[in-house]
């Protein structure tokens, strides 16, 4: 390697080299670092001589200029050893003494910030180290120690299980009130028993809560002088009041007969009846106008139906009769309240198509044509298109698209087959036979509702579908549902 | 000029460096730094109108001789075994290092420093065990790096009585 690179990279590490030649003094090998003046006397240019001090590296050297002198392989090392320097930094070298090629090389190294930090790390396990072994120097220090610990211990459990009582209080009235609000009254009622289980004592504990009137307590309530209390707000109006007692003085804590967290639990239940009779109050108001909304959607559906009747006298009412035959029906099938309702609406507009339909065909007495016949079957397909538009929650355009579809694949437009058809409409399709048989129509008068019945029967699992005809049929003749005129 | 090499030794955290530090610079840390290896300071007194160099070696405290590098201790004219007052095990161990030190450096001086005084309420070794040390022949000195108490004072009889020699 180039000397002038061997020297700068040395310099570069914090090392330098030296070679022996008499009586402690070196030839300068590496770069002439600042920090080499604070360990040898500066001779010459080329040469430094160690000042034979009593100080770390002369005595190392004592052991040095044997091991040279010897010949031995291999290298000796001083360890590490710090220095206060003339300007009071402390710095650290290690050095080794070499035999290479018979020349007596002596390697230094300066250790820098790495190496303090290091130490800094050492430092700190030991501290760590001599905190334990003075905490714990004699075997009564553990005794003594050890029972404080252990009184401590029990303190903060003690603590901890009734910080628990008082959590598990409020998870259980939190989920009370997190359920679905059906009564107040009995919110409030199991919110009351509740609250003793959050206490110290439980069994010596009574809760009243005063609100909307009422009063609810649990059996052992009775004023004491053992009371806390805290009022229930909504918007800042107090509402009510919810106090509890001690039925007989039990053991005082350092804070009063109540503890704190005691308090506070009192506090966190009233802010939450506050915030629950907030949001009951607004649950009912949504309620209502959820209500209000339906029956005006409903009312609208069903002037939207009565559109029709102006066009066509002969089906005034039919939809609307259809619509109740449909309707009793699905619940005779045990649907649903959802079910029945989508069922009563399909059947409210399920003609509306009819409007594309000319005001003369549908009006006429006597026989349709085929051609005539063939104009009012596209009603199913409009009455689609006209719905398809309106963003119902329900499958309402396709009920009366399919409401003339067969369950054997016969009916129109589509000719679906058996399932492929809506329960809904396949209900729809036998009220809307049995309406139109038993209805006076412009071209006839009724067939009356026992031809109906048996037009359905005859085709029972043929055109229509089975249960619905057995739903239909026990109707009339069984739970005496009638037609209205 | 007369130079003497002196060696500090006793258990990690015992204060060994504090006391140099006092003595050297009359300096003070709370901030408590392991010593690494071996720490060479000086010290230029002057005793009985003499001039003298102390070189002071500030050995890193282990807990045996054992630990201690053997070299470390060549040409040294005295030595101060340093005990922490609140924990009886460092003078065990300084009396174990004693026994062992005495074996191969015979006659060279030494003190016993009792270090840590000013901690009162954390005493550890018992006031009538230090009484018996002196009692038996110990050069026993009550000190305290942090209030600098008898520091100058077990330095100086050290340095007394290595010029004896």
């Amino acid at each position: 390697m180039n000397d002038n690179i061997f020297t700068r990279l040395l310099d570069a590490l914090g090392m330098a080299a030296l070679e022996h030649i008499q009586n402690k003094s070196f030839r300068v090998l590496s770069a002439r670092s600042g920090w080499l003046t604070y360990l040898f006397h500066d001779s010459s240019a080329d040469t430094v001589k160690h000042p034979d001090e009593l100080d770390y590296l002369g005595n190392f050297l004592v052991d040095a200029i044997a091991f040279w002198h010897d010949g031995k392989s291999g290298k000796l090392d001083s360890g590490i050893w710090s220095q206060v320097m003339p300007t009071g930094e402390i710095c650290w070298f290690e050095a080794s003494a070499h035999n290479i090629d018979d020349r007596k090389i002596l390697i230094l190294k300066l250790y820098g910030a790495e190496f303090t930090e290091a130490q800094m790390r050492e430092q700190a396990a030991k501290d760590n180290l001599l905190a334990f072994e003075n905490l714990f120097r004699t075997e009564k220090d553990l005794e003594k120690y050890s029972s404080i610990l252990e009184a401590e211990v029990n303190r903060l459990t003690a603590d901890l299980r009734e910080r628990v009582k008082e959590l598990n209080c409020l998870y259980a009235i939190s989920r009370l009130m997190g359920d679905k609000i059906v009564s107040l009254d009995k919110l409030y009622k199991d919110v009351v028993n509740l609250i003793p289980s959050g206490f110290q004592y439980p069994d010596m504990v009574g809760a009243r809560l005063t609100i909307d009137n009422n009063i609810y307590t649990t059996p052992n309530w009775r004023v004491t002088p053992y009371m806390i209390a805290d009022t229930i707000t909504v918007s800042d109006r107090e509402i009510g009041r919810l106090e509890v007692c001690y039925t007989e003085e039990g053991a005082e804590s350092a804070a009063g007969l109540f503890l704190p967290e005691e308090q506070s639990l009192i506090e966190a239940i009233s802010e939450r009846l506050g915030k629950v009779v907030t949001r009951y109050s607004a649950q009912q108001n949504l309620q209502r106008s959820y209500e209000v909304l339906n029956k005006t959607f409903e009312d609208t559906v069903l002037a939207f139906g009565t559109i029709l009747e102006i066009k066509d006298r002969y089906t005034a009412g039919h939809q609307i009769r259809v619509a109740r035959i449909a309707e009793a029906i699905a619940r005779e099938m045990d649907l649903t309240d959802e079910q029945v309702r989508i069922t009563r609406i399909a059947g409210t507009i399920h003609d509306i198509g009819k409007i594309y339909v000319p005001a003369d065909i549908l009006s006429r007495p006597g026989r349709l044509s085929d051609l005539e016949f063939e104009i009012i079957k596209t009603h199913s397909q409009y009455g689609h298109d006209i719905l398809k538009t309106i963003d119902f929650p329900w499958p309402i355009a396709r009920i009366v698209l399919e409401h003339h579809e067969k369950l054997d694949g016969s009916g129109y437009p589509n000719r679906l087959k058996g399932d492929e058809i809506l329960l809904y409409t396949r209900i729809l399709t036998v009220a809307d036979v049995v309406e139109a048989m038993a209805s006076h129509r412009p071209y006839r008068a009724t067939l009356g509702i026992d031809q109906a019945l048996q037009e359905i029967s005859n085709n029972r699992g043929k055109l229509y579908d089975p249960d619905v005809v057995d739903a239909c049929v026990r109707l009339f003749m069984q739970k005496g549902f009638e037609l209205e005129e | 000029m007369i130079q003497k090499k002196i060696c500090m030794l006793g258990s990690f955290a015992v204060g060994k460096t504090s006391l140099v530090r006092r003595f050297v610079e009359n300096i003070f840390s709370e901030k408590y730094l392991t010593t690494i290896g071996v720490k060479i300071d000086k010290k230029v007194m002057e005793l009985k109108n003499q001039s003298l160099t102390l070189v002071i070696w500030d050995i890193a405290g282990e807990n045996g001789f054992h630990q201690i590098h053997g070299t470390y201790l060549r040409g040294m004219s005295g030595y101060i075994l340093v005990a922490d007052k609140t924990r009886t095990a460092t003078l065990d161990n300084v009396i174990n290092i004693h026994k062992t030190v005495a074996q191969v450096f015979h006659d060279v001086p030494c003190v016993l420093l009792m270090n840590k005084m000013d901690l009162t309420g954390q005493w550890d070794v018992q006031e009538s065990a230090i009484d018996k040390l002196s009692h038996d022949g110990w050069d026993v000195f009550r000190t305290s790096a942090k209030t600098g108490q008898n520091v100058e004072e077990a330095f100086q009889r050290l340095a007394s009585r290595m010029l004896e020699k």
